[in-house]
């Protein structure tokens, strides 16, 4: 048994809050997309890529400050969403609802090779493999609270994530726009009955979800670096998320993110400090959650 | 025990109802143009042909594989490179431990369909997106198995493929080949099945075919261990080719997405539709980018951008595959070679007629 420090100990488990923070802002904007319109977006993980990529080219570029740069990034991917919408709307009239699921399917995976392909071309034009923001530029330093060591820039990202989610769902929630979104996503032709603008709910949904991920890009790419190819994963990371609290639940999105980071960061502690070889096992542990939910209850953990 | 044993046969036997789906008189006609096209690269004998129509015939096995399952019951499994990737680990590591090569591949095409069996029974309980969902987590969930088995499978560093020493790549292409015709066959034979028949009522309403009797279970379940077997074998064949394998190239999630799309863009359910689709996939990633560095050198642009277009424009505006074009079905239910005699006795009207 080898005992890590407190610091270390409270780092790991925050980080496994910030981590679940990031996958539930993925995961929200999968599930409500999901709800009003059953696009399954495979390219929604790369959009976080896009996100964080805009915010390192703004930083190299310009030195906009990366916490400033979301006022910038926001605006731009509500604009992407929208242009999305768009995009979506041919396939989603296809004549059987399996083949306008198979065909939205394919066009955002065709959108997810895309933007791979582009972002492996266009990262090493500054400098590396991939996108990053070395915490070290940003000239804030170290937070220590009791015996707990933090980094600053880690502390505001994690700050930043927990309000976000608060904003998001008091959105959802609390105003006339989430009330008409909730009424799409639980039955979109009685929606339309009652004088609901589905395909402008439709829009304002994507565009919501895309610049929600992108946001959570310019946060991620603070902390860790960002390569093109982690679009896909973080896509299935966030799906698993999705599923575990039931397709297009809002709070299961939202909570099942949390939970999941947070249990896998725990699972990795443990594993450290049993001194176990190869504790990277802890990437299992999302997946086989997902696997026995999925056995004992189909439809996920929050959906009546 | 003899009983059950021609119950179970008989979901193989022909059914009149469905003998004839789309394009099915075109199967030898497939097989044919698949040999003279595999001649021609064999007697052209530039590398980069012959290696790109090597790869364009694994993959079109590979989707024909995936649609046993997927094309039939409209159930996507998005898992699929999961089963190809076990089928090449264990083909690699018995090979290297010595053990005879005819051997590994059937040993990697049972324990993948073992594999597929004992997966079946959380998996097949999902529908619809849940099920899509759970099968793409299974491929991630491979990869964390091979990065942390790393003593055993190499991890990222990967294993070396000893068979591949030496003068391996005409056998290679001629066991590819025959293998393409062997899924085509296959995948023929489903869908004038009685087994096919029951898969096809599922694709159209799963509640009622359980009504009227069918195991609907089972029967997904033994088409699911069929694919699985057969990607079991195409695994062992795409490692060969590799040479080299490690977490990233077979157990990526972009080539484990590569059938399921060439199925998709070709026409999923009809057996001309995988190869039509990873013809096109694979040619234009293997021509397109040769071109563009022609046209310009410092654009450079990598096979997944030219997939992206590819996929982007197919679900726009194809969306049930290229073969369900209006253009294209019309020939669906031809003859081919019924429309060749046709011209000759009554001229050029006599080609549609030939049903």
């Amino acid at each position: 048994m080898v005992f890590l420090g407190a610091s270390a100990t409270a780092t790991i488990l925050l980080q496994g809050l910030f981590f679940g923070g990031i996958l539930s802002l993925i995961a929200v904007g999968l599930t409500l997309i999901f709800g009003v319109s059953k696009v399954l977006n495979i390219a929604h993980g790369d959009f976080l890529f896009l996100g964080g990529a805009t915010t390192v080219v703004l930083f190299t570029v310009f030195g906009l400050n990366p916490f400033l740069s979301i006022a910038v990034v926001v605006p731009v991917f509500a604009f992407v969403g929208v242009l999305m919408s768009y995009l979506m709307r041919k396939p989603l009239q296809a004549r059987t609802q399996e083949l306008a699921t198979a065909a939205s399917v394919l066009v955002t995976l065709g959108l997810s090779n895309l933007i791979e392909g582009i972002g492996s071309r266009a990262a090493p034009i500054y400098g590396y493999n991939y996108f990053s923001i070395p915490s070290s530029t940003i000239g804030i330093g170290s937070i220590s609270i009791a015996d707990v060591v933090l980094n600053g820039v880690f502390l505001i990202a994690f700050f930043v994530v927990i309000a976000i989610s608060v904003g998001v769902t008091f959105l959802v929630y609390k105003t006339s726009l989430g009330s008409t979104m909730r009424a799409a996503m639980a039955d979109r032709e009685v929606a339309l009955m009652l004088g609901i603008d589905t395909n402008r709910v439709s829009m304002v949904t994507f565009a919501i979800g895309i610049s929600l991920a992108a946001l959570a890009g310019t946060i991620d790419v603070l902390t860790t670096n960002l390569t093109p190819d982690t679009g896909l994963t973080l896509t299935v990371f966030a799906l698993t998320v999705v599923v575990l609290g039931g397709l297009g639940s809002f709070y299961g999105a939202l909570l099942g993110g949390f939970l999941i980071g947070f249990v896998t960061n725990l699972v990795e502690l443990v594993l450290i400090d049993l001194n176990f070889q190869g504790s990277e096992w802890a990437g299992a542990v999302p997946l086989i959650i997902l696997i026995a939910v999925l056995v004992a209850r189909p439809t996920g953990l929050l959906k009546r | 025990m003899s009983n059950t044993l021609t119950r179970f046969l008989r979901i193989f036997k022909s059914e009149r109802g469905v003998a004839r789906s789309p394009f099915s008189g075109f199967v030898i006609w497939t097989i044919i143009g698949l040999a003279i096209f595999s001649l021609a690269a064999l007697a052209s004998g530039k590398g980069a042909i012959f290696n790109d129509i090597l790869q364009i015939l694994l993959f079109a096995s590979m989707a024909l594989c995936y649609d046993y399952f997927s094309g039939f019951t409209g159930y996507y499994n998005l898992g699929f490179g999961a089963f190809v990737a076990l089928g090449a680990y264990v083909f690699v590591i018995s090979t290297n431990h010595g053990m005879n090569v005819l051997a590994s591949f059937a040993l990697a095409g049972v324990l993948s369909a073992l594999f597929a069996a004992g997966v079946s029974y959380p998996l097949l309980r999902l529908r619809g997106a849940y099920f899509a969902i759970a099968t793409l987590a299974l491929v991630v969930l491979l990869q964390i198995f091979d990065t942390n088995l790393f003593n055993f499978t190499g991890g990222t560093i990967g294993l070396p493929v000893d068979v591949a020493n030496g003068n391996y790549q005409l056998p290679l292409f001629v066991a590819s080949l025959g293998f393409t015709i062997v899924a085509i066959m296959v995948h023929h034979l489903i869908g004038r099945s009685r087994l096919g028949l029951a898969l096809k009522s599922i694709r159209e309403d799963e509640d009622v075919t359980e009504s009227y009797g069918v195991n609907t279970f089972r029967t997904k379940q033994i088409v699911m261990v069929l694919s699985g077997l057969f990607a079991g074998f195409s695994g062992c064949l795409f490692a060969v080719y590799l040479q080299f394998i490690n977490s990233t190239n077979i157990l990526g999630l972009g080539f484990g997405l590569f059938p399921v799309v060439a199925s998709i863009a070709g026409g999923s359910g009809i057996f001309l539709g995988p190869v039509v689709g990873s013809f096109i996939l694979s040619g234009l990633n293997a021509v397109v980018p040769e071109i563009i560095a022609a046209i310009n050198p410092t654009l450079i642009f990598g096979p997944l951008v030219v997939s992206g277009v590819i996929l982007v424009v197919v679900g726009l505006f194809l969306p049930g595959g290229i073969l369900r074009t209006r253009s294209l079905s019309r020939y669906a239910y031809m003859r081919p070679d019924r429309s060749i005699t046709n011209y000759f006795t009554q001229g050029r009207r006599g080609i549609a007629k030939a049903r």
